[in-house]
């Protein structure tokens, strides 16, 4: 089978060269890492091209099996109606007083927590990764909607800009591939 | 105690003033005013009834109106008022 080497690669190179083989049309491959961010970007990559993605870990090496197996029929058996994303670019609602925007934001995910129409994801990206790092209420409702089934990709170029990536509490480091990809797969984007 | 607690204020700028204060002496959330309180739309803080206790003494050094309410299910009972 054939094996990429991804091992000392940072992301998003390691997703690249998996999306690489994808597109030539590879049905079953192998996709080696060092690091468990590449680790899960693979796995979401192989769930959401319909493959299957099998995880070995050997010490801090992740061998990925990338196989083409029937998951793509189950995987458009799982998709919702409708599919919406909410976009987080600021720690507030809306911009005017930064103490009410923080206020709202609060607000707002309590009453998404509590609804029944959910969106797929959550994408956090500059300012807005302060929240799934240091707004305490949100990250409580956050974990509800994890729990859910809601994905939260947060930036992880923004983390490291602002030097909060240890600080994460709820939610996935992600990439402007993935967040990119969750804008374009949605029926509607919301930004607060 | 089944349900939750919730504390209405006549202004959002008291709303915001009260979590600072009730937050050192008690777990509490932001919340949208509960529909069955006020049609309008306000801030409001929900606190687990089990900290009802501790909510009365922080709220009794609070200097701004409040009303607090119990909700179980979507009635609410008014269990204080400070005009």
């Amino acid at each position: 089978m054939k094996t990429v080497d991804a091992k000392g690669q940072n992301c998003p190179i390691p997703v690249i060269l998996a999306k690489k083989e994808i597109d030539a049309g590879e049905t079953d491959f192998v996709v080696e890492v060092d690091n468990k961010t590449a680790c899960e970007n693979l796995q979401r990559l192989a769930k959401s091209q319909g493959y299957l993605a099998a995880v070995e870990a050997d010490g801090a090496i992740f061998r990925i099996a990338f196989s083409k197996g029937d998951a793509a029929p189950q995987a458009a058996a799982v998709q919702p109606a409708r599919r919406w994303s909410v976009f987080v670019g600021k720690e507030t609602v809306g911009c005017g007083d930064n103490e009410l925007g923080i206020s709202l934001l609060k607000m707002f995910f309590y009453t998404l927590s509590q609804s029944d129409d959910l969106p797929e994801s959550i994408l956090f990206m500059n300012g807005g990764v302060k929240v799934p790092t240091g707004q305490e209420q949100v990250i409580e409702h956050l974990r509800v909607l994890e729990n859910k089934g809601v994905q939260i990709l947060v930036c992880g170029t923004c983390l490291n800009f602002y030097g909060l990536t240890e600080q994460l509490q709820v939610g996935m480091v992600s990439n402007m591939y993935d967040i990119l990809t969750k804008i374009q797969q949605a029926d509607k984007v919301v930004s607060l | 105690m089944s349900g939750y607690c919730v504390v209405t204020f006549p202004s959002t700028h008291a709303a915001m003033q009260a979590e600072k204060h009730l937050k050192g002496a008690l777990p509490v959330q932001m919340m949208p005013t509960p529909r069955c309180i006020s049609a309008s739309c306000g801030i409001a803080l929900r606190f687990d009834p089990s900290s009802l206790p501790e909510a009365q003494k922080a709220l009794a050094a609070f200097p701004e109106p409040f009303a607090l309410y119990q909700l179980a299910g979507e009635s609410p009972t008014l269990l204080l008022c400070k005009k």
